[in-house]
């Protein structure tokens, strides 16, 4: 199983707006996926109008959701959505 | 660790001075410590238990500066009672914090964000290009934004009002953060975000914007604000914001939806405009009839975390009717009408 490709969506924040983003570098979104996953276990926080991501992660075996806060959202992800 | 300025003898006497200014300054300072010490030394029973009991109204700004990192609270750069500083961001967050309290003190009573006079601590310069404000539990926080769609966030009273209110509905309701009960706590920070900007102003309801977040959005981008509470739906218009404002005005357009907590900024539409529409039906100034029921409502013990909108609006026309009798009941319950949701 690889990763093919991952598509970020950011949702929230005190303005609500939308913004996606789909990284089809395989090196790169697998990179990506590591990196969510390891964030996925660090405290969400309790902030009010944080951001939401979401992350639809597709593989060559599945497609995986996985949602974090902006407190936990990887400093590089971030950075895409800018 | 703090120090007192001025000897507790001074403020001593102060405490028991005529003029009320004077008296909750010094009760105020007295009570910084909140200790039976300090309190014993006032030897007024009055006094005593207005410092105890977090009476004595406190105003205590805390302003840091992130300096573009993400660590916080940041550098202090300006604690209350000290000068102006250089940088406008700085100064527009100890404006606003201070204008919030004044809201919550003079009209409601409430003193500060725990009613016990708690600090309102505020960085500003978080990270870079950062398009957002939030509240993490303990404090404030606002991005500068990035220039080209948004600017700093600090430049709308009602955004710091709306941040501060989250602290308020944390203390109280403490209203779950998703789908309906989450669209009325962000309503209800809009809500007091914009009493915040309407008292300052000395504007009635018929008189102001009712926007929140104006001067906000960067000076080409297409719209006003970011939200209406008069006309939901109509802020702004620009394919860079993802086209046009999305909020609705009325419960046949509530958007089902998973992303931001279930729409939470975009559902909160329906109760803002029913707080509009109550407070125009009401007259006057919204921060007197209107504002006093929404904030008994969010309050008074009997609101539910998992608040739904009729359920709120259920509360806000008993709360009327208790407050100010059968024709604030009835504007009231026209109010949510207004909006599709029926009362009893
Ligand atoms: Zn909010």
């Amino acid at each position: 199983m690889s990763v093919l490709r991952v598509v970020v969506t950011r949702s929230g924040g005190f303005a609500g707006l939308t913004a996606t983003t789909e990284v089809d570098d395989p090196d790169e979104a697998e990179r990506i996926t590591e990196a969510v996953h390891r964030a996925a276990g660090s405290p969400a926080g309790n902030r009010r109008d944080d951001f939401v991501y979401e992350f639809t992660i597709v593989t060559t075996t599945e497609t995986e959701h996985v949602e974090l806060t902006g407190a936990q959202v990887p400093a590089e992800v971030r950075a895409r959505l800018r | 660790m703090h120090c007192t300025l001025v000897p507790p003898y001074i403020l001593q006497a102060l405490a028991r001075h005529q003029d009320p200014v004077v008296r909750d300054a010094a009760i105020a300072t007295l009570g910084y410590d909140k200790t039976f010490a300090v309190s014993r030394l006032i030897g007024d029973r009055d006094i005593r238990a207005a410092v105890v009991t977090g009476r004595a109204p406190r105003l205590h700004r805390l302003i840091h500066d992130a300096q573009h990192e993400e660590d916080l609270p940041g550098a202090l750069v300006r604690s209350e009672g000290e000068a102006p500083s250089t940088d406008v961001a700085v100064n527009e967050a100890y404006d606003g914090l201070g204008d919030t309290w004044k809201l919550y003190e003079d009209v409601f009573q409430r003193n500060s964000i725990d009613d016990a006079g708690m600090d309102l601590s505020g960085t500003v310069h978080f990270s870079q290009q950062y398009d957002n404000a939030y509240w993490d539990g303990q404090q404030m926080v606002f991005g500068d934004g990035d220039g080209v769609l948004f600017n700093r966030f600090t430049i709308s009273v009602d955004v710091i009002g709306h941040e501060l209110t989250h602290g308020v509905t944390g203390a109280t309701a403490d209203l779950a953060y998703k789908n309906q009960s989450g669209a009325l706590n962000e309503s209800i920070s809009d809500v007091f975000g914009s009493l915040v900007k309407q008292y300052a102003l000395g504007q009635s309801a018929e008189e102001a914007d009712w926007l929140i977040g104006a001067g906000l959005l960067a000076e080409d981008v297409h719209g006003v604000a970011l939200r209406s509470m008069k006309a939901p739906g109509t802020a702004y218009d620009d394919d860079r914001l993802g086209g046009k404002d999305p909020q609705p005005a009325h419960i046949r357009d509530y958007l089902r939806t998973t992303s931001d907590n279930g729409g939470v900024h975009t559902n909160s539409g329906i109760p803002n405009h029913a707080f509009y529409l109550a407070a125009v039906g009401l007259g006057g100034n919204a921060w007197e009839q209107a504002g006093h029921v929404w904030y008994d409502a969010l309050t008074g013990g009997e609101l539910q975390p998992t608040a739904t909108f009729p359920q709120f609006a259920q509360l806000t026309v008993a709360t009327a009717d208790r407050l100010y009798g059968a024709a604030a009941k009835k504007a009231v319950a026209e109010a949510w009408t207004g909006v599709g949701i029926v009362t009893s």
